[in-house]
């Protein structure tokens, strides 16, 4: 997101929010979202796909709240309303086309109109075949499935390199300019885990009770579109449901929250990434004192720059009164690692806690009775750091930075609890004093930092040479 | 709840004129800050190295470098700036432009970083420090001497050429334009004719100073960059080669005709105050060679900047005014032959940087040896 996007939203909010005082919230929230998605998906290469793109995130959107919804009349008035607006919408963008001084049509290169009717008839032929499958828990699963299939399409060279390949084959475009860069689906990893987890509850609690306005508003909120939070359905429908008359706290957060942002993504992460490690950097700089700089100061750069974004979205969210949840918690003075990675992108890390983490592990305390339970807390501890790798694209170094993060986890596990046994309070060290716990917050930082050679550098062999210089091996 | 609000809403609004004040203090405020020399706050020389030229960049991502136009920063990232203990060191400046600057050659294949090396091991140590800049303006030059002046220099190396002469082209580059303060005050100083550069007070507040702002910052940073890898420009791995065949002959020089007295149009007075106002200095002036074109046409051209009759004209010229100024002046123009020059018609190879040090180290010599023989008489 750019700093006139940025703008954009705390102006638009702004407007809202006190010409209309919050009403018709939802409405305001899903018409500025649906903007959103097709603004901020970039002009594609490939003919059209910049459109298709998002109308196929909304069809995700339809076709997953007809599965997660059992108690809901799904043809109520609102519902059909808030269709009827989605479908208009696109079919209005559609139309844009013909219509050159539309500003929607600069957004997206819009395929013809026919194309587009054909793809309605389309959906609306899976949405009443879905409707009439009975036995939904095939339906959800298979949902998870083909939302995860992109996923791993989508973070895979390779397999995104064979997908524009064929686009461009159906599309009659040049095969040889085929690149895995042109499929890039704007914010679709944060609607992914928003939809797995609708439909994981909705499994749970045998439905769950949504408007389709409110559940798109939920997908495709547009202050955290592109980088999170990613909120719970059900605080998020609570927020978005209830009316709050607290104008003037809101814009006061709003603002210090806003004001951080900026300050922290665009002066100090900015700052940062500049002395930052990069491919480039790996194999030019010789010297261990300077390696070990730039490598620190990614960490920095990072987190101001996620944190930024986060207080951003944040801010943008409070000016219209829906409090999104916090997504860093000052992990850079975490005393370990496990409160590390409990204050960093805390909402993913809760996600992965709740839908693999927790679960999986209570799979093999239940079924494997016999298993060790430090190996299945350090095999699943490795697993799902290097799942939240791979959620950053599939690659060997991704996979090395969550194997990282997770070995160091359950090293410092064991090690506290060897520790703690050791002391007589029965406290870590860390607790004991200041200066315990300000080296174990550097030994934190610098292992944390060593990890993040990984998840910078493109491949093995430039992380290799960084730790050659860093550890002169 | 309500009369919280109700106090709320003041401070909201109490808020933001508080704000619009601030800001108003904070951006004309910044008229005053940048009196101060704040450029000269540097880590340079200090936590890394300086650099061996100044400050420029167009790729700052790749190059680890930057241009900016604040000239005490620029000199206070150069090596130049270091405290130098040795008072029997003899330094020698190298002013020019972007060929003396060593545009595609690393550091220490720079004219001046060859000519370190060759002086190396001499009993003289004479140091060279490179304050070429990739910019062609006579009066840019003089900017940097003056600049230069602040330090204890034995011997400036002027190199010129025709197109840092023409009277027309002087203000026409960033750097100038960016520095009306300093530029002025040499216009005035050195008395020359020259129009002076506008200053406008707006142009000083915060907000239209936030780009020099973040470049000052910037410079320091990528002097770690610097300092960790050893490199201040981008290195392409090809160029496009310099031109030597033209379609068709150049009736004209910067709007100047063959009829026309080329003299007339060109800022020798810039040389000339220049040197004669800094008496108490030494001088020597060099014309630095220039691709001589055996392409298409150029039995009418030398190369893309200069048709062959104003060039030829130039050469007279400046032997003419050298004589009279009494100024020492080497005419090295054909000195490189025609493939030893890279992406421009004044760009050096590594050899033809060779055999041009190799030149100006005898020319270093031999004034070195002439001062040595004024002396013992």
């Amino acid at each position: 997101m750019g700093i006139s996007q940025i703008i954009f939203f705390i102006s638009i909010s702004l407007i809202y929010r006190l010409v209309f005082r919050n009403k018709g919230l939802q409405w305001f929230v899903l018409l500025i979202s649906l903007v959103t998605i097709f603004w901020l998906q970039p002009i594609s290469t490939i003919r059209n796909l910049d459109f298709w793109l998002p109308v196929l995130g909304l069809s995700f959107g339809i076709i997953s709240w007809i599965i997660i919804t059992k108690k809901v009349k799904h043809y109520s008035k609102q519902n059909l309303f808030t269709f009827i607006t989605v479908i208009s919408f696109m079919l209005i963008l559609g139309a844009s086309r013909f219509i050159p001084v539309i500003v929607l049509y600069k957004f997206v290169t819009i395929p013809g109109f026919f194309n587009i009717l054909l793809f309605f008839l389309l959906l609306s032929f899976v949405i009443l075949t879905i409707r009439l499958f009975e036995n939904k828990k095939y339906i959800h699963w298979g949902m998870v499935g083909i939302i995860s299939i992109i996923f791993i399409i989508q973070k895979n060279d390779s397999l995104s390199y064979e997908i524009s390949l064929f686009l461009r084959q159906i599309n009659s475009q040049f095969s040889n300019l085929a690149s895995s860069d042109e499929i890039i689906w704007i914010g679709y990893s944060y609607i992914a885990f928003r939809v797995i987890h609708a439909l994981i509850e909705s499994r749970k609690r045998n439905g769950l009770e949504i408007s389709l306005r409110s559940y798109l508003c939920y997908l495709f909120y547009f202050p955290a579109f592109l980088a999170g939070p990613i909120d719970k359905i059900d605080h998020f429908n609570a927020e978005i449901s209830s009316n709050k008359n607290t104008l003037p706290l809101n814009i006061l957060k709003a603002g210090e929250l806003i004001a951080v942002g900026l300050f922290q993504k665009f002066i100090v992460a900015d700052t940062f990434a500049v002395v930052s490690i990069t491919e480039t950097l790996s194999g030019t700089i010789t010297s261990k004192f300077w390696m070990w700089v730039v490598v620190i100061v990614y960490t920095f750069r990072i987190y101001f720059d996620f944190n930024g974004y986060s207080n951003i979205a944040l801010g943008i969210s409070e000016i219209i009164g829906i409090q999104l949840p916090v997504n860093f918690n000052k992990p850079l003075i975490s005393p370990t690692l496990s409160i590390f990675w409990n204050n960093w992108h805390i909402t993913l890390t809760q996600w992965f806690r709740a839908y693999f983490f927790n679960p999986i592990t209570r799979f093999f305390r239940t079924r494997f009775k016999s298993l060790n339970s430090q190996f299945i807390l350090a095999f699943m501890q490795i697993s799902t750091m290097v799942l939240i790798g791979l959620w950053h694209g599939i690659s060997y170094n991704f996979i090395i930075w969550g194997a990282w993060i997770g070995v160091g986890l359950f090293l410092q596990n064991r090690m506290t609890g060897f520790v703690t046994k050791k002391t007589s309070s029965g406290n870590p060290l860390w607790k004991k004093s200041p200066i315990y716990k300000t080296i174990s917050t550097i030994l934190t930082i610098l292992y944390v930092s060593l990890g993040w050679v990984w998840f910078a550098l493109p491949d093995v062999n430039a992380s290799m040479q960084v730790f050659n210089v860093l550890f002169g091996m | 709840m309500e009369n919280n609000n109700a106090k709320l809403t003041i401070s909201v609004k109490r808020i933001f004129i508080k704000t619009i004040i601030i800001l108003a203090i904070v951006n004309f405020g910044w008229i005053y800050i940048t009196k101060l020399p704040i450029g000269d706050l540097s880590f340079y020389n200090i936590l890394f190295k300086g650099r061996d030229r100044l400050p420029f960049g167009e790729n700052p991502s790749k190059s680890y470098n930057l241009s900016l136009y604040d000239l005490d920063a620029m000199f206070a990232s150069h090596e130049i700036d270091k405290k130098h203990s040795d008072a029997d060191e003899l330094h020698v400046v190298l002013i020019g432009d972007s060929s003396i600057w060593g545009f595609l050659q690393e550091p220490d294949n720079t004219l001046s970083g060859l000519l370190n090396k060759r002086f190396l091991d001499d009993d003289k140590k004479i140091i060279f420090h490179n304050l070429g800049y990739p910019s062609i303006s006579i009066l840019k030059d003089l900017v940097l001497i003056e600049k230069a002046l602040e330090y204890e220099i034995d011997l400036f190396l002027w190199f010129i050429t025709l197109e840092a002469l023409p009277i027309s082209e002087q203000s026409e580059i960033p750097i100038i334009k960016n520095n009306p303060v300093d530029v002025n005050s040499i216009i005035e100083d050195y008395e020359l004719s020259t129009e002076k550069i506008e200053e406008r007070v707006f142009d000083k507040t915060f907000w239209k100073q936030r780009r020099n702002i973040s470049d000052l910052v910037d410079l320091q940073l990528f002097g770690i960059l610097w300092d960790a890898t050893g490199i201040d420009q981008e290195y392409p791995e090809s160029y496009n080669p310099a031109q030597r065949d033209f379609t068709e002959p150049i009736e004209q020089y910067h709007s100047i005709k063959s009829d026309d007295k080329l003299e007339d149009f060109l800022a020798l007075e810039i040389i000339k105050n220049g040197i004669e106002r800094n008496k108490g200095n030494n001088f020597i002036l060099i014309n630095e060679p220039i691709l001589i074109s055996q392409g298409i046409n150029s039995s009418f051209q030398y190369n893309y900047y200069y048709p062959r009759w104003a060039y030829d004209q130039y050469r007279l010229i400046m032997n003419k005014f050298t004589q009279e100024n009494k100024i020492l002046y080497y005419d090295l123009w054909n000195l490189i032959p025609e493939d030893e020059f890279t992406n421009s018609a004044i760009h050096l190879t590594e050899n033809a940087e060779n055999v041009l040090a190799e030149e100006i180290a005898f020319v270093v010599e031999d004034y070195i040896g002439r001062i040595e023989k004024n002396d013992k008489e």
